[in-house]
């Protein structure tokens, strides 16, 4: 039975992220680029960014659905059925809020048909795809069932009824002077036709009068609109006390696992969205297996702008079971803050359930993901930084366990190199100990040499391709006067071939 | 109804290439020089006869419709005058257009309809010249014109016209037919007509409804004026669509005479042009035109922005490169040859756009012309001089087709006469395999010997004419490029003493 989208167990609240954290793998920033690019989130959809999953039966849940959306491209079915939902739920308020009834009815009758559309839409959407993810199944399995309940169907036809009526009544308005008479429409000609017809030949089949656009005001009505309105429910009653009706009826159109689903789909629309705004990068849903291999191919930062993405190199990073502890060194600059909040990202992500920035990438599933960056605090009060490193990583190994992900930046920096070698080398063995997976960025080469199983990335300068483009300037030499031809496609051979295979003649 | 003078039917006149483009053929053929002789400092005619000389020309049967229409100008110079004039009058001082633009549609309305009031005597009047016309013309595009003139602003026409207007100042009040949205407050509305008998007093009417209780009237108090505002928007509403047809007819009427001035200011240019050369005595024909194949013919050549520059007798030249597919014309500097080309290449781009030609005979191929001349002044910095000379050839490889015409004017002289002499070859024989014409003026002795001695059929040669004392008499003969050695007649000129 269809209980959510998010989960076997949705009612479970999950912790929420560590804070650090998040700040500092810039995870808040992908948020708000996320938000950004969707429009609006919900709270609970912010929510559910800031709780990862340790579960992984539940991660395996919510991928299998992701995997659906993106690879089924439900993408545009479900975005539709999110904004006539948005649509209708806004509808609904409006109308509460306003005051004269008959325009406040319509207001609310407008929603539900939204409301209608939206639900046949999905359905024959969905039905349209090949689903493969239990979550989606049950789910359509669960609209199928609603649509044809008596609810639906008699929201449907009371809707349907109410608008037509409504809509079928014709009046017209004979203005002289200060007065307007209504009147029910009684079959005068249009004058439109017959001077459009007599003009015919001045007529341009082009371009429209410079007229402005009839303005489509969303306003209150005013009292004119009231009065004329009144005057129509008096000559004509009908369709005014079917709208009265209807909205007593069916104050409550939308029922609360559809309302659920409403709101939940639109964590993955939102990533989804993401997702195609970064086109030139490729994402992949990991592999969360039992074995504690943590690796990806071609990863990258999401923190870091569009534009400087096409500028970094896309990184892949490996460590075996056995691996536990690897130690990142290298020149400054050499991007090893930006390739550790990579390693970050894709973990995080990972356990949301989402797609993460890689081309293939296997996960553990981990219980928690530490940080400790360097702390933003002022620098000269040298025992209090030190004093902060050690209190933050103590409270960090209390309570690391072997499931999770502890990832240290330039830790014991504002100390002297002797200080920081052993006060690193203790906190290792301290890691070591615990069997936890930790990456470490340091200015300390020697840590690296840990042990025998620690892993020693160095990050570097890459000079190549510049190196390419400014040869390929300098060989551009002083040319033969031929072979500057030759440049332009102006030999015998070059013009033949331009000409032939140009466009065809312009007469 | 179309305005049809430039161009035989609304395709090909939608088709037009709007764009100036070929700014350095225009630059290198003194086109607009020719522009403004052709307008008198007028910048209506100038402004529209520009776009018209069109190095890429214009197909052959729209060339051939336009000589026919100005034939007729030639011959009735007087009534034509009187034509663009009137049609000038009737654009002068209408009530002002677009003014009102973001205003209610009843004031858009209300401006239409004066507007259209004040063109209704020209519509008149432009049917008046119809019959003058008629027995005169003798071109399709004329006598076409006419002919829709008289069919479509026929008298009745033009009253009935009249009656419409004064209807749409709606003296009566208005009604208009809507139906109820779900907004409440639909803003689609159909303006109707109300059956009601003229003398029937408006309560005596009302009263009349209200005695079958299915009329209700709202009254609009008289310190209420958001009501009246209210009831202008409403009114807005209601006539919004005639004021949209009514506004386009409107802009149509405008744009009908508007279009019709800018139509005759390509023939009034033409008819200036004309006089200003008769009145120096100079000869000018409307030149023969040929579909397709290279002919370019002409006797009596001269060039009509030199002449009327100079205002004296001018040089004339007879040239036949129908023949050959290249045509090298050589000799001296100062020899004339540039301005040869130059009158060249106006006749052709004269005759392309329906124009008569500065000669006595003149027969071409209508077909698009590009010129490759030498620059002055360097523009690009970055690029040396002979790269900008490649990089614009390369440009016109990109557009040019075959049966096109290029005229060439010392291209390649920007780098030593054995390397450009190379160059010229390998462009030469690439446009000869493409059919392209061409016409290279050049000094390089080595370009020119090299392809006589090759004996190429494709070659033709002209040479500067020298008389046998050595003075030059500016003209083009036909000759061999053998043993002429370049500058030896201007270094003894000018140090006065033999090499």
């Amino acid at each position: 039975m269809f209980k959510s989208i998010l989960g076997h167990f949705p009612h479970k609240e999950q912790a929420a992220a560590i804070s650090s954290t998040l700040t500092d793998l810039e995870l808040g920033r992908i948020f708000s680029a996320i938000e950004n690019s969707f429009g609006s989130l919900p709270e609970s959809v912010q929510r559910l960014y800031r709780q990862p999953l340790t579960d992984r039966n539940e991660i395996a849940y919510r991928q299998e659905i992701m995997r659906d959306i993106i690879e089924g491209n439900l993408y545009p079915g479900l975005f539709s059925f999110v904004q006539k939902i948005k649509k209708a739920l806004s509808a609904k308020e409006t109308a509460k809020k306003t005051y004269y009834r008959p325009k406040g009815e319509c207001t609310f009758l407008e929603g539900a048909y939204c409301f209608v559309e939206a639900i046949e839409e999905l359905i024959a959407f969905l039905q349209n795809r090949s689903l493969q993810s239990d979550g989606m199944k049950n789910f359509l399995d669960y609209l199928e069932k609603y649509s044809s309940g008596p609810h639906f169907t008699g929201l449907k036809r009371a809707s349907g009824e109410t608008k037509n009526s409504l809509t079928a009544l014709s009046y017209t308005l004979f203005i002289r002077e200060n007065t307007i008479e209504v009147n029910l429409y009684a079959g005068q000609a249009y004058q439109s036709p017959k001077i459009k017809d007599f003009f015919q030949k001045f007529a341009t089949s082009s371009s429209d009068a410079p007229l402005p656009k009839e303005r489509q005001d969303d306003l209150p009505l005013n009292h004119i609109d009231e009065q004329i309105c009144s005057c129509l429910a008096k000559l004509c009653p009908k369709p005014f006390s079917l709208l009265h009706d209807f909205y007593l009826s069916y104050h409550h159109f939308l029922p609360p696992l559809l309302f659920n689903f409403y709101l939940d789909s639109q964590f993955y629309l939102s990533y989804a969205k993401y997702m195609q705004d970064w086109q030139q990068i490729a994402f992949c849903l990991p592999q969360m297996q039992d074995e504690d291999i943590f690796c990806f191919t071609s990863g990258y930062n999401l923190s870091l702008s569009h534009e400087d993405a096409a500028a970094i190199v896309a990184n892949d990073f490996s460590l075996g079971e056995d691996e536990k502890i690897a130690i990142v060194t290298g020149p400054n600059q050499g991007g090893k803050t930006t390739f550790l909040r990579l390693i970050g990202q894709i973990a995080y992500l990972a356990s949301l359930g989402l797609f993460v920035p890689a081309k293939s990438a296997a996960v553990p599933c981990f219980d928690a993901i530490y940080t400790h960056f360097e702390s933003r605090e002022d620098k000269d009060a040298l025992n209090g930084c030190l004093q902060d490193d050690l209190v933050r990583i103590h409270s960090i190994l209390e309570s690391a366990t072997k499931k999770s992900l502890i990832l240290i930046n330039e830790m014991f920096s504002t100390t002297a190199l002797e200080d920081a070698l052993i006060l690193g080398k203790k906190i290792l063995q301290k890691l070591d100990e615990r069997q936890c997976r930790t990456i470490y960025v340091t200015f300390c080469k020697a840590l690296s040499h840990f042990n025998e199983k620690t892993v020693s990335l160095v990050s570097q300068t890459d000079g190549e391709s510049r190196t390419y483009k400014i040869s390929r300037q300098a060989a551009d030499g002083k040319a033969h006067a031929l072979s500057a031809a030759q440049k332009y496609a102006l030999s015998h051979d070059d013009i033949l071939r331009r000409i032939k295979n140009g466009r065809s003649s312009s007469l | 109804m179309d305005v049809l003078l430039l161009y035989e039917t609304k395709e090909q006149k939608a088709a037009a290439n709007k764009s100036p483009g070929a700014i350095w053929t225009r630059e290198d053929l003194k086109l607009d020089f020719l522009s403004e002789l052709m307008s008198n400092g007028d910048d209506f005619l100038l402004e529209n006869i520009k776009p018209l000389l069109d190095p890429a020309g214009c197909p052959f049967s729209t060339a051939l419709y336009r000589q026919q229409i100005l034939s007729d100008f030639l011959n009735n110079e007087s009534l034509c005058r009187k034509l663009y004039d009137f049609v000038s009058e009737a654009l002068v001082e209408k009530a002002p257009h677009y003014l009102f633009f973001s205003n209610s549609p009843e004031r858009v309305l209300e401006d239409a309809v004066r507007s259209l009031e004040e063109f209704w005597p020209s519509l008149k009047g432009l049917g008046q010249f119809a019959p003058l016309f008629e027995g005169q013309c003798h071109s399709k595009g004329l006598l076409r014109f006419w002919q829709m003139i008289e069919k479509e602003l026929t008298t009745p026409y033009l009253e009935q016209m009249k009656n419409f207007l004064q209807e749409l100042h709606f003296e009566d009040g208005l009604m208009a037919a809507t139906s109820l949205d779900l907004s409440l407050k639909p803003t689609h509305y159909e303006l109707c007509q109300r059956e009601m008998p003229k003398d029937e007093g408006i309560i005596d009417h009302l009263a009349h409804l209200f005695h079958h209780d299915n009329s209700h009237i709202i009254t609009i108090s008289e310190r209420d004026e958001t009501g009246f505002r209210i009831l202008s928007e409403l009114r807005g509403h209601a006539v919004y669509n005639i004021a949209k047809v009514i506004a386009s007819v409107r802009d149509f009427v405008h744009a009908f005479f508007l279009d019709l001035k800018k139509q005759l200011a390509f023939y009034i240019g033409a008819l200036n042009l004309f006089d200003k050369l008769q009145n120096l005595g100079l000869a000018t024909c409307l030149p023969q035109l040929k579909e397709s194949g290279n002919a370019l013919l002409a006797q009596g050549l001269y060039c009509p922005t030199l002449a009327l520059q100079q205002k004296n007798a001018i040089v004339t030249n007879d040239i036949d490169a129908s023949n050959q597919l290249a045509t090298l014309i050589f000799g001296a500097n100062q020899g004339g040859k540039t301005t040869f080309l130059i009158s060249l290449g106006q006749a052709q781009i004269m005759a392309s756009c329906g124009l008569f030609v500065a000669s006595s005979a003149f027969c071409a191929t209508v077909r698009p012309v590009f010129t490759h001349f030498k620059r002055e002044e360097d523009a690009s910095l970055n690029r040396g001089k002979f790269e900008e000379e490649l990089n614009r050839m390369s440009e016109i490889i990109d557009e040019i087709r075959s049966g096109n015409l290029l005229l060439m004017n010392e291209s390649f002289a920007a780098t030593s006469e054995l390397e450009g002499s190379q160059i010229a070859l390998e462009v030469l024989s690439g446009l000869n395999d493409c059919q392209v014409h061409a016409i290279f003026v050049t000094h390089f002795h080595y370009l020119t010997a090299t392809l006589y001695k090759k004996g190429y059929a494709y070659c033709g040669f002209y040479g500067a004419e020298r008389l046998d004392d050595g003075a030059r008499t500016f003209r083009i003969k036909p000759l061999n490029p053998e043993a002429t050695s370049f500058g030896t007649d201007l270094y003894e000129k000018i140090f006065s003493e033999p090499i």
